[in-house]
């Protein structure tokens, strides 16, 4: 008997100092020897899912700023009388970056992205005539991000690539530098330059 | 349980009642600290059986304020300090301020409005013996390595820290620095965040903010943080 009692006195006093460890805002305690009390704080951040694009001119994303707007540029290109398709490429004029050279950038935070560019047609002269697509090509050159952002090779219909994500985050970009290649001998004229004459390319960026 | 209780000690100089003058006055408290010297807010307790330790983060409970004979209770809320990040701005090196729903804005030290909601997180608590002075009781957090969510992402926790602050404490009034100062979360670590002499009331105001240098992937992150109170 005298053994219970002692035992119930011990027992006690260890309900007293045990920690309290379940979630709360507050918690006491109190009695003899070390005493602990807890309390918890959860922390949430919501995230929102975002994709961001430019080609040309756009807002300042290296610097954090992801913005609509900006303009279409326009991009010229002039073979010289007596260089008309020999195949001697032509250099641009125009472009953000001048000389035939767009910023192009991708970010987004939802998984891989798919990059379209897709034009209307051949660029046409409005009076019949016609130049492929293809004769402009894009190279693509280091830029502000770790990713390099190729581009969809121009076609007079669409075209795709798949700008893969690291852990749901894409962040590639590049510098366009679009040639012409000079490859054919058209009739002379001015191709493209509007929406009627099928001189507008669209990009246009889906986070899968 | 000890009966109600005012504070006792040093009688309150003019100087420290720069913060709150009436609520101070009116209740009588001492401050530990003498006239012109740094401490942050801290009231004595008169000793009393039994030996007790009461900490609270965000909101709390007790029967009354404690200068009226209130006694401590256990609040089982868990209290959720969150930010909501706006897009466009995701990773742009911008802080987010971070709220609370905690709506504890008066302490239970005497009732005063001490804590802005939901700008600001109430952390406070009383560590009280039976008659000894004893060392303080360490306050730390026991911090996850990230905020993850439900898919495998995470942030880590050292995205997150706090500045503090209360009403009415200034330099001035000698209430700066605070009594659980500010920080940054230590990412999977065990950090303090404050202690508390014995046979004192200690409190302060945090407020959190997300620090915004990585691009994440969109999702809602959570993560607890265990704050725990150890007295000798």
């Amino acid at each position: 008997m005298k053994t219970s009692i002692v035992l119930k006195s011990l027992l006690g006093t260890a309900a007293l100092t045990l920690p309290l460890i379940a979630s709360a805002a507050s918690t006491f305690t109190s009695g003899g020897g070390t005493l602990t009390a807890t309390a918890t704080v959860n922390f949430t951040v919501v995230i929102p899912q975002f994709l961001y694009l430019r080609v040309g001119t756009g807002s300042a994303y290296a610097t954090g700023t992801l913005a609509t707007g900006g303009s279409t540029d326009l991009i010229t290109f002039s073979p010289a009388v007596g260089a008309v398709g020999n195949g001697t490429a032509v250099a641009g004029v125009g472009g953000d970056l001048a000389g035939g050279i767009e910023t192009a950038a991708i970010l987004g935070n939802g998984g891989n992205v798919t990059l379209v560019a897709g034009v209307t047609g051949a660029l046409s002269d409005g009076a019949g005539d016609s130049i492929s697509f293809t004769q402009i090509t894009t190279a693509a050159a280091a830029n502000a991000e770790a990713t390099l952002l190729a581009a969809p090779p121009l076609t007079d219909t669409t075209s795709s690539e798949t700008v893969p994500a690291t852990n749901k985050i894409v962040k590639a970009d590049a510098k366009w530098t679009f040639s012409y290649s000079n490859t054919v001998t058209p009739a002379a004229g001015t191709y493209g330059g509007s929406a009627g004459n099928n001189g507008i390319v669209t990009y246009t960026a889906t986070m899968l | 349980m000890p009966s109600p209780q005012a504070p006792t000690g040093t009688t309150p100089s003019g100087l420290r009642h720069s913060r709150d003058t009436l609520r101070r006055l009116t209740v009588g408290a001492a401050l530990l600290a003498a006239a012109g010297s740094a401490a942050p807010y801290t009231a004595t307790l008169t000793p009393a059986a039994p030996q007790e330790i009461y900490l609270q983060v965000g909101v709390g409970a007790f029967t009354n304020n404690y200068i009226n004979g209130g006694q401590p209770q256990v609040n089982a809320t868990v209290n959720t300090v969150s930010a909501t990040l706006a897009v466009g701005v995701v990773g742009n090196g911008t802080a987010q301020a971070m709220t609370t729903n905690s709506t504890a804005a008066q302490s239970y030290w005497d009732g005063y409005t001490f804590c802005t909601v939901p700008a600001q997180l109430y952390i406070g608590g009383f560590f009280r013996t039976t008659g000894a002075t004893t060392a303080a009781a360490q306050v730390t957090a026991t911090v996850p390595a990230n905020l993850t969510d439900t898919t495998g992402d995470s942030i880590p926790f050292s995205q997150i820290s706090w500045t503090s602050g209360g009403n009415g404490d200034t330099t001035a009034n000698g209430f700066l620095p605070e009594v659980f100062p500010g920080g940054k979360f230590v990412s999977g670590g065990v950090q303090t965040v404050g202690s508390m002499a014995s046979n004192t009331w200690n409190e302060s105001c945090w407020t959190f903010s997300y620090a915004n240098t990585v691009v994440t992937a969109a999702g809602t992150y959570t993560g607890a943080v265990l704050y725990t109170m150890t007295a000798p």
